[in-house]
């Protein structure tokens, strides 16, 4: 999978460089200063990367934790993210890294230790709960074999009463999880589209099938699960669409003891849009009615209401009004 | 279209026979030239290659860009033929990194040197002229498409001394096909990230209506989504194919809001 690793000279002697590059023994491995030296370099095209990204593995100085942008998050007041890890191995075409990044290498941050120091001194800080969203640059799950970030950041929080975290994810790696007793301060929360735009746009991603699967697998071994419409895809039949994957989930899931439900309308900033627009020209999704409004690309407002009032009627059908969060 | 940049003539011999390219009359630089390829011969060091490459960009742009030719190293047998994934050039410090794509070629360092160098440094081919065209050529291309490729001619055990033209040209001759299939990659890369709405279509709105600068961005804009769409052929079209309400248009500004509203009305639903 991985041919090239790019080491930064700071983590040369990590323990966790040489057990990632222990996985890919025939890698090329190319040292480097600085991580952004390869990942901000000019003129790359994240469309040509994305066929065989490399492995950037280097340390993050600073800026570990960052609050969430504002009308992110689950009802707390105290809301922040981060990224131990930058780009995803799904490659869905709405999603907003292609246009954010100039590079589609994956960079993994080997020093776990100083987010978590950084996690529990944020905690300490404030007065209630805090939030904490994994999988904000990557999917917090998809490449937890190599890195076993998750299970090292569980080991953390399972010591931090006040701390929540949220690991958002498409994946099915969740082996490490139902080999462990689960963590009410830990929510596992899938994202989801429907069958057919899954289809079309979530390239590289497991089946909505298969993670239906793995939700249910959590939530019988007792960790709260988390539902995540976003971005929602207006199709012609996006009404009776997403009822039908709203009764495939909940046909196999307990309704009563889903954590939480966020949905939120296609949407993207800008300048990404417009970088994305050029990466993917022939981009059916990119091409459909869009309005500018603000710094911001959607759908005009009415077709979002109609998006959001949609979903919010089927979803208060099978969950309470209480869990759910629209995302804007 | 792929665009070489080489130093020298014997390097290029070979390549120019290979890719059956012509020399091309009253230019600055030696250009030889085919259908799909250029060559040009920079001449010795940095600066030169800097100079052919972005003459060479701005009179045949392509989209593929490969920096060609002889490199010492300390180690590696005379013939091997590497490409950097990593160029650095020893007078100023700076470092490039070509995006490595998986290809069967080994890959190596490269630093570009001021000088020819005969106390080889571990661990590095050695050149003259690779910075300097990879600092101008990234201008014009991507890093995925911009490589340079470099053939040992000279190592401690045979120095540059002992090398004579024949020499070189049968080294580089030897991984003419190796250097031709790497192309071959590249350009069907290049392929897949060159995507424009057909000059013959966007003319077909210029015989009829006057755009300005921006409206004529505004258009391609319109006519990729429209072809993003299914809502046009990608085939070429003549002005007579338009519809017959859009034709009924008086000026540019009314043919964008007749496309616009056109594309939206059909384009609701992804």
């Amino acid at each position: 999978m991985i041919s090239t690793i790019y080491i930064e000279e700071d983590v040369r002697h990590h323990h966790r460089t040489q057990e990632i590059c222990n996985r890919f023994s025939q890698a090329t491995i190319i040292p480097c200063d600085r991580y952004s030296n390869v990942f901000n370099s000019n003129s790359q095209n994240f469309r040509l990367q994305k066929k065989q990204p490399s492995l950037i593995l280097a340390k993050k100085h600073k800026g570990r934790v960052l609050s969430t942008p504002p009308g992110y998050g689950i009802g707390a007041d105290n809301n922040y993210y981060f990224s131990h890890m930058m780009n995803c191995l799904y490659d869905c075409r709405y999603c907003f890294l292609q246009g954010m990044y100039r590079s589609a290498h994956y960079v993994v941050f080997v020093n776990y230790e100083d987010f978590f120091d950084d996690i529990s001194s944020v905690t300490g800080n404030n007065q209630s709960a805090s939030w904490f969203f994994s999988g904000y640059d990557c999917d917090s799950l998809a490449m937890e074999p190599v890195t076993g970030f998750i299970e090292s950041c569980l080991n953390y929080f399972q010591d931090l009463p006040d701390a929540n975290l949220e690991v958002r994810t498409k994946s099915t790696q969740i082996r490490s999880l139902l080999n462990r007793p689960a963590m009410q301060n830990c929510v596992m929360a899938y994202s989801f589209t429907t069958e057919d735009t899954a289809q079309r746009l979530e390239h590289k991603a497991p089946s909505v099938e298969k993670r239906i699967a793995a939700l249910a697998k959590l939530q019988s071994h007792g960790w709260p699960v988390g539902l995540r419409f976003d971005p929602l895809i207006l199709s012609k039949n996006f009404e009776h669409d997403y009822k039908k994957l709203l009764d495939q989930i909940f046909s196999s899931i307990n309704p009563a003891q889903v954590h939480s439900v966020s949905y939120g309308a296609f949407r993207l900033p800008k300048p990404f849009f417009k970088k994305m627009v050029s990466l993917y020209p022939d981009e059916r999704l990119f091409a459909t009615h869009l309005s500018e409004k603000g710094s911001m690309i959607s759908y005009p407002e009415n077709t979002e209401q109609h998006c959001l009032n949609t979903m919010k009627t089927l979803l208060t059908e099978r969950v309470s009004e209480s869990v759910l969060f629209p995302c804007s | 279209m792929l665009n070489f940049v080489v130093a020298l003539k014997t390097e290029a011999g070979p390549l120019i026979e290979h890719f059956s390219l012509k020399l091309q009359p009253n230019t600055t630089f030696p250009v030889f030239s085919s259908a799909d390829t250029n060559l040009v011969i920079s001449g010795m060091g940095r600066n030169q290659a800097s100079a052919a490459t972005a003459w060479l960009a701005a009179t045949a742009p392509a989209a593929v860009w490969v920096n060609f030719g002889i490199a010492g190293h300390k180690s590696k047998e005379a013939g091997n033929m590497l490409v950097a994934h990593k160029i650095s050039e020893a007078g100023t410090g700076k470092s490039w990194y070509p995006v490595h794509i998986k290809t069967a070629l080994e890959t190596s360092q490269l630093t570009t040197f001021d000088t020819v160098q005969r106390n080889y440094q571990p661990n590095t081919l050695h050149d003259m002229e690779a910075s300097g065209f990879y600092e101008a050529a990234i201008r014009f291309s991507t890093a995925e498409l911009t490589h340079s490729v470099k053939v040992v001619s000279d190592n401690e055990s045979h120095p540059i001394e002992s090398i004579d033209k024949a020499q070189v040209e049968t080294l580089i001759t030897e991984n003419i096909p190796q250097l031709s299939g790497f192309c071959a990659h590249l350009c069907h890369m290049a392929h897949e990230v060159t995507h424009e709405v057909s000059a013959a279509k966007i003319d077909c709105y210029h015989e009829r209506w006057k755009f300005t600068v921006t409206q004529q961005h505004q258009l391609k804009h319109l006519l990729q989504r429209r072809l993003a769409l299914g809502i046009d052929s990608k085939s070429p079209s003549d002005s007579s194919t338009l519809p017959a309400d859009l034709c009924s248009m008086h000026n540019s500004k009314a043919v964008l809001k007749w496309l616009l509203n056109d594309t939206n009305a059909r384009a609701e639903f992804y």
